[in-house]
């Protein structure tokens, strides 16, 4: 049998990191980085006698993430301890959920070839971080740091929904442009606030049982979750062509071998998970629930058909500047400054999109606002400065953000539109290129644009495209 | 009154705070419990008392406080009617409602049955010392911003178990049963047993407290680290929270001993409708009742009254009169 005879099947669980200020049982800040332990406390550093009170802005976080979702919420919840012991654990056990989670039965739907497809959401839970070990700064010892000890984390967890490995990679980036929007993580896999476990099996078309999964832990880049996917597909299904049988274990993608190796892991049921006996159970009042729905912003789905009706974007325009909050911010404001929203949409998609991917940054790094953005078109589009200019100041805003009517200012950057000058500067191309006056007139329209462009040279980009078009079909007639 | 005694498990800032144990045998608290806090705002001051390990065994380190004679008062957490047992020898003691002394600093092993509470030579100190470490706290999610006040008629029903009939003479006192009162020890200390499994886990020798030497890998230093710094009683407890917690004894032991637990606080709240205080005697091993609970309990003159949540004052009234 072939690759094509068997369906691949995924489960995720990508867990992301709560934008709260404070963590899940302290005051203590969230920040990334900062000095080995110098974002601690008695309780996060599990003193004798440090007791956890927790942080309503996780719960309200989480509620929100299930229902944008489309979760149930229950109205009674608690917090069990999972206890297993590891340095970077400061109490010796984790703080999460394992049953009557805060979120239940949700899906969310992405784009396929056939059309929308729901993927169903299990559940959501609220779990604590752990803090992490610095090896080798001294050769006998490893360095315990607990700044990440008890940042709040949200585990999200799919049904077996998935099939392959672009359904995956869309499954994530809506969650993400979710999660954004909503304001309960950055979701940035470079930083490790998402990160997913991936669930996988493979079986033959048509099969209804469920073959034996592996789980692959930690993948943090949508470049290794593709590539770890195919691997372990293929590998799962050389182990069966071969008549053998899948171990259920947990792997590891290693990128270097490019391989998924095994490794070891404990079972959840021997962390004897029980109810947190420091904590309150969580009460959901229907009131409290509702408050939360009523309070959620516009998710990417509905913004979506809002930009196609409201500004008139093609499908496919709305659906790439939805994606992320940040570009769909960015539209919105800068088009209602500007009045052209198919500029902004086009500025977005091709010049700003390139400067981030040759930069290597995330619409979160755009550097200048969307009111900077629709200044910048209106300038082009009163002439006071041309396209090609326009391409400058944007690269300007990159490199050192201020306003676009400044940078055209400070750069002498302003169009020339003077009759005079610009009549100027035709008469001295058409005189220096004879040929092209020749080969214009021998009905090659082809020349027309050769020395528009070489009035373009002569005013450093400066000259108005249109006036210097209409100039020269004016000489030429003569 | 100006010094206070003060349990070796309730955190005092710079000061050592060895819970009796080996374990914590040279742990200085870089910080103060909100017991403490309060106690140095209202200008008391504090003396240790011992404790052996943990408070998983009782010792007569308070009884040998009292007859020291440096103070009339102590702070002692009580987590199965500790309290209760040592109200004896003229001492009144108070084991109050969970959560309404917040319980930040103070060092559990059992938290879901511990709370701190008072025990004094004198009524009036008492009540006085209590005041004043009583009430919300932000730092602990037990602790309750407002306590809705039951009306409270000044005639008090008084309801007694059996063995306790004799002790409240000269009141009128009606006899009440709690069937799964012979259960209440070993729920307690099934659950104590579990909780302590997981609470202790945190001395492990790697952030502070005793560490064993020549270890090699951080597995060593846990276990090297435990095995030296606990004593018997207190290895004891942890291997049967283990065992009351695997995954195979779980529903038979843990989750078995918590509905029990629920169906005595439903028995016990049920009474509540015909009475105002329950007596027991404060030397039986019922005492836990009020832990399991969560119930504010007084002891004197050899009887325990379990009162309704955040009642103390009317329960040090009671006793005032009990103590005439
Ligand atoms: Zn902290």
């Amino acid at each position: 049998m072939a690759r094509e005879d068997y369906e691949i099947v995924i489960g995720l669980e990508t867990h992301i990191e709560l934008g709260t200020k404070t963590k899940i049982f302290c005051n203590c800040s969230t920040e990334f980085g900062g000095e080995p332990n110098a974002h601690t406390c008695p309780v996060c550093l599990a003193l004798p006698g440090a007791t956890p009170v927790l942080n309503e802005k996780v719960v309200e976080y989480a509620v929100k993430a299930g229902l944008a979702t489309n979760c149930t919420i229950p109205e009674y919840t608690w917090q069990n301890r999972k206890n297993y012991l590891y340095p970077d654990m400061s109490p010796g056990y984790q703080v999460s959920q394992t049953e009557d989670f805060i979120c239940q039965n949700g899906y969310i739907e992405i784009d396929t070839e056939n059309g929308p497809k729901k993927i169903r959401i299990y559940e959501i839970h609220i779990e604590t971080d752990a803090g992490k070990l610095v090896h080798g700064e001294y050769t006998n010892s490893s360095l315990v740091d607990l700044n990440r000890a008890g940042v709040p984390l949200a585990e999200i967890v799919s049904e077996p929904d998935l099939r392959s490995s672009e359904e995956v990679e869309k499954y994530l980036r809506s969650l993400k442009a979710i999660m954004e929007y909503i304001g309960v993580s950055d979701c940035k896999m470079q930083e490790g606030s998402m990160r997913a476990d991936i669930n996988l099996s493979v079986r033959k078309k048509g099969d209804p049982k469920y073959g034996n999964r592996t789980e692959m832990k930690n993948m943090n880049s949508f470049k290794f979750i593709v590539k770890a996917i195919e691997y372990e597909a293929l590998r799962q299904i050389d182990i069966l062509e071969d008549g053998g049988e899948v171990p259920s274990e947990t792997v590891r993608w290693d990128e270097v071998s490019q391989k998924t190796i095994p490794m070891r892991d404990k079972d959840s049921a021997a962390y004897r998970p029980f109810p947190d006996p420091e904590l309150a159970p969580i009460v959901l009042t229907k009131e409290y629930v509702e408050n939360i729905r009523e309070s959620l912003p516009e998710l990417p789905e509905v913004r979506k058909k809002r930009y196609i009706e409201e500004y008139g974007l093609p499908e496919y325009d709305s659906k790439v500047i939805t994606a992320s909050k940040h570009f769909a911010d960015l539209f919105e404001g800068a088009a209602k400054i500007c009045n052209n929203p198919k500029a902004v949409s086009n500025w977005i998609m091709t010049e700003i999109i390139k400067v981030l991917n040759d930069q290597g940054l995330e619409p979160a790094d755009i550097p200048f606002s969307s009111s900077d953005l629709g200044n910048l078109i209106i300038l082009i589009d009163n002439g006071t400065i041309s396209g090609g200019i326009g391409k400058k100041v944007l690269a300007e805003m990159f490199e050192n953000p201020k306003a676009p009517e400044v940078i055209v200012k400070e750069k002498g950057w302003v169009q020339i539109s003077d009759e005079g000058a610009i009549k100027e500067v035709v008469l001295k191309v058409l005189e220096n290129n004879p040929q092209s006056v020749a080969d214009y007139k021998a009905g090659k329209d082809k020349a027309l644009g050769f020395l528009v462009g070489q009035a373009m040279k002569e005013t450093r980009g400066q000259g108005n495209p249109g006036m210097l078009n209409k100039m020269f079909l004016d000489e030429l007639k003569k | 009154m100006k010094i206070v005694g003060l349990r070796n498990n309730i955190c005092v800032k710079n000061g050592k705070m060895t819970c009796g144990s080996k374990m914590l045998e040279n742990f200085i608290s870089p910080y103060n419990s909100t017991i403490v806090e309060r106690l140095n705002t209202a200008g008391v001051k504090t003396e240790n008392i011992d404790m052996k390990e943990f408070g998983v065994v009782e010792d007569n380190f308070i009884q040998e406080f009292f007859a020291g004679n440096t103070s009339n008062t102590a702070i002692m957490v009580d987590g199965s009617g500790e309290i209760a047992r040592n109200s004896v020898n003229g001492l009144i003691g108070i084991k109050p409602t969970f959560g309404a002394v917040s319980r930040y600093g103070v060092v559990t092993v059992a938290p879901s049955l511990e709370q701190a509470g008072v025990i004094s030579k004198d009524i009036n100190e008492l009540k006085e010392v209590f005041d004043i470490i009583k009430g919300y706290d932000e730092k602990d999610s037990a602790s309750v911003k407002e306590v809705l006040e039951n009306k409270q008629s000044d005639d008090i029903k008084i309801g007694a178990i059996s063995e306790a009939m004799n002790l409240v003479n000269g009141f009128t006192a009606q006899k009440v049963e709690i069937t799964n009162l012979k259960y209440a020890k070993k729920v307690a200390c099934m659950i104590s047993s579990a909780e302590s499994s997981s609470n202790l886990a945190r001395y492990d020798g790697i952030k502070y407290g005793h560490r064993a030497e020549n270890t090699s890998t951080w597995k060593e230093v846990y276990t090297k680290s435990r095995q030296e710094g606990f004593g018997y009683d207190v290895k004891k407890k942890m291997i049967a929270g283990t065992f009351f917690l695997d995954r195979d004894n779980m529903e038979e032991y843990y989750k078995r001993a918590e509905k029990i637990r629920t169906l005595i606080k439903q028995e016990v709240k049920e009474l509540f409708k015909k009475v105002d205080v329950i007596a027991i005697p404060s030397d039986s091993e019922y005492t836990c009742i009020a832990n399991l609970t969560g119930r504010p309990a007084i002891s004197a003159n050899g009887v325990t009254l379990i009162g309704n949540f955040f009642e103390e004052e009317r329960l040090i009234k009671l006793a005032s009169e009990l103590t005439k």
